[in-house]
């Protein structure tokens, strides 16, 4: 079977030959690999490197069907990160997918605002590239720590949208949280959607001024998944499972959402702060 | 045949159940909201917590858990990862809020296990005082070896004593024993639990352990390298095990193990099961397996004439 033939499934897992490294700064790499998946914007893959562990990562770009081809992007924050990036072309990981609820494309929206709060920018990417593809005016706003922590710059601007960035210390863009870009875009502009993508807290106040200016908000979750099967109930945030039921939620799943913006749990199921 | 009204209502160990569904432990069970949900919106007669003991464990690292390809199977290895018995209770006396918040009368189940019967017996404490409607004695997970040694369901003396050592240390909560299929003794281990004071068995864990090899990595894809069987896969497994001990019990028997459908349930309850637990079905057929489990029963058994469950334990043993 010729790599190109590929098809990654749910229940049965693919042993990939990593296609590409690309590195987006010293702390983020994008993982290239050339087979099918059939994702949707906001859906996840378990990425498992033998004998160390599997982890989620949300699908930053997805090419063709016919010689498929898909890539994540995986910063360096852990144990397991930091065996992935020793990985180069031509070495194979595990990856089974796609999982999870996608972000919802609304049928007349014409322009929509993107948030995303530092890693938040990859799975929000690939919804940026299906919007483009739709021809849906995208204003995408990333927020960073500094402006070498901002990525996916150039391929966002490839894709036509309108780049907004905002960092903590004002050495790129806008100086402050990059919700309060949000919040003059809706104050100022016509804006359809929003979709939100990282930190919590974040998304958490994303939500509050979207729910003032009255616009629909999906934003994705993390929590500590082991399954990704909607099985083993690791993963609840309230009564909702995020792998299975998520990791995509919109404004009316907030009150079963009880633990949103609060707790989450370790990977013993202990409820700790976020 | 016929019969005009079907009722699916279940006692078990003084305890009522809408219908003899039961989510069995390890699937979904980690937070309350989750359980009620599983009652609520899945329609489980009664619900079962991931099991725990006396201080956190995190597991096994990932993959924990697989689906069998075309077996309607699961293997998992998940490694009785747990907060804690303190934190279990809290959990467990939010739950039994909520369920009663939503005038749910579905029992609450809650599994347990420890390293000694005298751990088993100090969880069983801690547990009591959240009043679940029943604990259940995990002594037969079988991907936990490495730390935890052979299960005890394998040693009936172990079983005697830990049963012992749980009534005493909480004599006022029914208790179930959770079986292992994998012990050839099933029948004398059971025997003895019931000789010391076992309310119920749940008959079976998963079976095993087995193992799944990536042909490409080289490697056992658990991290565990072996896992405990569900599914399909170990339902004439269950139903055999269930069969012995109802020939030689007067408990009752939680038949787990394979269940998907109404037909499957009916079959258990025919082994002599007196309710039955569902886990593995969840991922086929959704959280809602429970209400279309109880819908297929009823259909079955008002084309068949019964009309209680009770009227089916046991139907498929010969009449003495």
């Amino acid at each position: 079977m010729k790599k190109s033939d590929a098809f990654v499934k749910k229940d049965d897992l693919a042993f990939l030959e990593i296609a590409g490294v690309e590195n987006e700064n010293p702390k983020v790499k994008t993982f290239y690999f050339e087979a099918s998946l059939n994702a949707e914007p906001g859906q996840f893959v378990m990425l498992w490197i033998p004998r160390v562990d599997a982890k989620p990562f949300g699908v930053m770009s997805q090419t063709g069907k016919a010689r498929g081809g898909f890539a994540v992007t995986v910063a360096n924050v852990g144990a397991f990160t930091k065996k992935m990036f020793a990985l180069k072309k031509g070495n194979r990981v595990g990856i089974q997918g796609p999982f999870g609820k996608p972000f919802e494309i609304p049928k007349r929206a014409k322009r929509v605002a993107l948030v995303a709060g530092g890693f938040g920018a990859a799975p929000l990417a690939f919804l940026a590239q299906r919007l483009r593809a739709k021809r849906v005016g995208v204003v995408f706003i990333e927020g960073a720590r500094t402006k070498a922590n901002v990525i996916l710059e150039k391929r966002l601007r490839s894709l036509g949208v309108d780049f907004r960035v905002a960092t903590d210390d004002g050495s790129a863009g806008f100086k402050g949280y990059c919700t309060l870009l949000l919040e003059e875009a809706l104050k100022k502009e016509k804006i359809d959607a929003v979709f939100a993508c990282g930190p919590e807290r974040m998304m958490q106040a994303a939500v509050k001024i979207c729910q003032t200016h009255k616009v629909n908000v999906q934003f994705s979750l993390e929590r500590f998944m082991k399954c990704g099967y909607g099985v083993c109930g690791q993963c609840a945030c309230g009564s909702k499972l995020v792998c299975s039921d998520g990791p995509v939620f919109e404004t009316r799943d907030l009150p079963e959402l009880v633990d949103f913006g609060k707790t989450r749990r370790d990977a013993s199921g202990a409820v700790m702060p976020l | 045949m016929g019969t005009k009204i079907v009722k699916l209502e279940t006692e078990l160990c003084n305890a009522r159940l809408r219908n003899p569904t039961i989510l069995a432990s390890g699937v979904l069970g980690v937070s309350a909201s989750v359980l009620v949900r599983a009652a609520r919106e899945g329609g489980a007669g009664a619900v079962t917590t991931k099991s725990c003991c006396l201080q956190p464990r995190r597991g096994h690292s990932n993959p924990v858990m697989l689906p069998l390809p075309r077996s309607a199977s699961f293997i998992n290895a998940v490694g009785l990862s747990n907060p804690g018995a303190e934190e279990e209770a809290r959990e467990i006396a939010a739950a039994k809020r909520e369920l009663d918040a939503a005038r749910l009368r579905a029992p609450l189940i809650a599994s347990f296990f420890g390293a000694s019967a005298a751990e088993f017996a100090e969880v069983a404490r801690v547990l009591a005082a959240a009043k679940p409607s029943l604990l259940e004695a995990n002594v037969s997970c079988p991907n936990v070896e490495s730390d935890l040694g052979r299960p005890f369901a394998f040693d009936a003396r172990a079983c005697t004593r830990i049963v012992e050592e749980v009534k005493a240390a909480a004599p006022r909560i029914p208790l179930s024993v959770k079986l292992s299929p994998n012990a050839p003794n099933i029948v004398d281990v059971a025997l003895a639990c019931e000789e010391a004071g076992a309310d119920a068995v749940t008959a079976v864990n998963t079976l095993g352990p087995g193992m799944v090899i990536s042909a490409e990595a080289h490697a056992p894809v658990l991290s565990n390298k072996v896992g405990g069987v569900s599914g399909a896969a170990l339902k004439p497994i269950a139903l055999r095990c269930v069969y012995s001990l109802y020939e030689k019990l007067e408990i009752p028997i939680i038949g787990t193990g394979g269940i998907a459908s109404g037909r499957d349930a009916i079959e258990m309850l025919e082994a002599g099961a007196s309710a039955v637990g569902i886990g593995t079905a969840v991922y086929d057929r959704g959280l809602t397996v429970f209400s279309l489990v109880c819908e297929e029963m009823a259909s079955w058994m008002k084309e068949n004439g019964f009309g209680r469950t009770s009227d089916l334990v046991g139907l498929a043993h010969e009449k003495k």
